[in-house]
């Protein structure tokens, strides 16, 4: 066998067996600790996300959307001028958030895009990502109206009050 | 005493029945599987608003978790005054519906 062909053996070796360990990481990482967590447990785990190889990278994020149901995106980035990967939960449209938090009630914003985003979780592991983010934005249009509604009615009650003040100033 | 809608009754009923664990998404299933309507977010919390306002609920703000991406839950309670207004309207509901005979009344 050629000097070529056995770093070639080697290297596919190695990649063979950091993908199945970081795949075996990934899974027991999302059945263990969750959705959240699993950032944080794979960075501590492998170093920094710019420490992070393709290999690792693949490995763990396919054992953990095994385990969860959850599609976890890779994509690479080149920092420093050095191509390495990285690694992203799928994440609800930030349009529809920004939309349902800018048309709350005040101090309710943050608790109805939590809701929503509990509810995109669940039909992530129900019918997966692309079924999800369909239902976030249909839920978010059923969302809004009622909101317009109420901000409306706080308009028109405020503005019905200073009539009635400016008539006696 | 104050009326009430309905969305505002089934309302008052779920955060009753949830208590203590009343918030959004909780407060949504109670009432899909109970009733089979599915009341948006928007108008469960709209309407949650127009309730505090009256004094009828109160909210509090609850944990964060992972899968709400970090944000708080808002817990609900109805309070006493909350409570004499629904148990009003039910009855209200009662006094109408009793006696009704339902059989050979239709059109």
């Amino acid at each position: 066998m050629s000097k070529n062909r056995r770093y070639l053996r080697l290297a596919f070796v190695n990649l063979l067996v950091t993908s199945t360990t970081t795949f075996v990481a990934g899974a027991f990482a999302g059945a263990v600790f969750g959705v959240a967590t699993v950032g944080a447990w794979v960075h501590a785990v492998f170093g920094l996300p710019s420490t992070i190889s393709d290999g690792e990278t693949v490995g763990a994020a396919t054992g953990f959307a095994v385990a969860t149901g959850l599609t976890v995106r890779t994509y690479r980035i080149y920092r420093l001028g050095t191509l390495t990967s990285a690694y992203a939960l799928a994440e609800p449209p930030k349009w529809a958030e920004f939309l349902v938090m800018v048309l709350s009630p005040a101090n309710r914003g943050d608790a109805l895009v939590g809701d929503l985003n509990e509810q995109y979780v669940d039909d992530c592991r129900a019918f997966g990502e692309a079924r999800a983010k369909r239902r976030y934005w249909a839920r978010t249009v059923r969302t809004i109206g009622p909101l317009l509604l109420r901000a409306a009615g706080k308009i028109v009650k405020w503005g019905a009050v200073v009539a009635v003040v400016r008539r006696f100033f | 005493v104050e009326q009430l809608t309905t969305l505002e009754q089934h309302l008052l009923l779920a955060v009753l029945g949830l208590h203590p664990k009343a918030y959004g998404v909780s407060i949504q299933d109670h009432i899909k599987d109970r009733t089979g309507r599915e009341p948006s977010l928007g108008s469960i919390y709209a309407s949650l608003d127009r309730l505090e306002e009256k004094g009828f609920v109160k909210s509090r703000q609850g944990e964060a978790t992972a899968e709400r991406g970090g944000k708080r839950k808002m817990y609900f309670t109805i309070t006493a005054l909350g409570r004499h207004t629904l148990h009003e309207s039910l009855q209200a509901i009662n006094a109408l519906s009793h006696g009704l005979r339902w059989k050979g009344a239709t059109a």
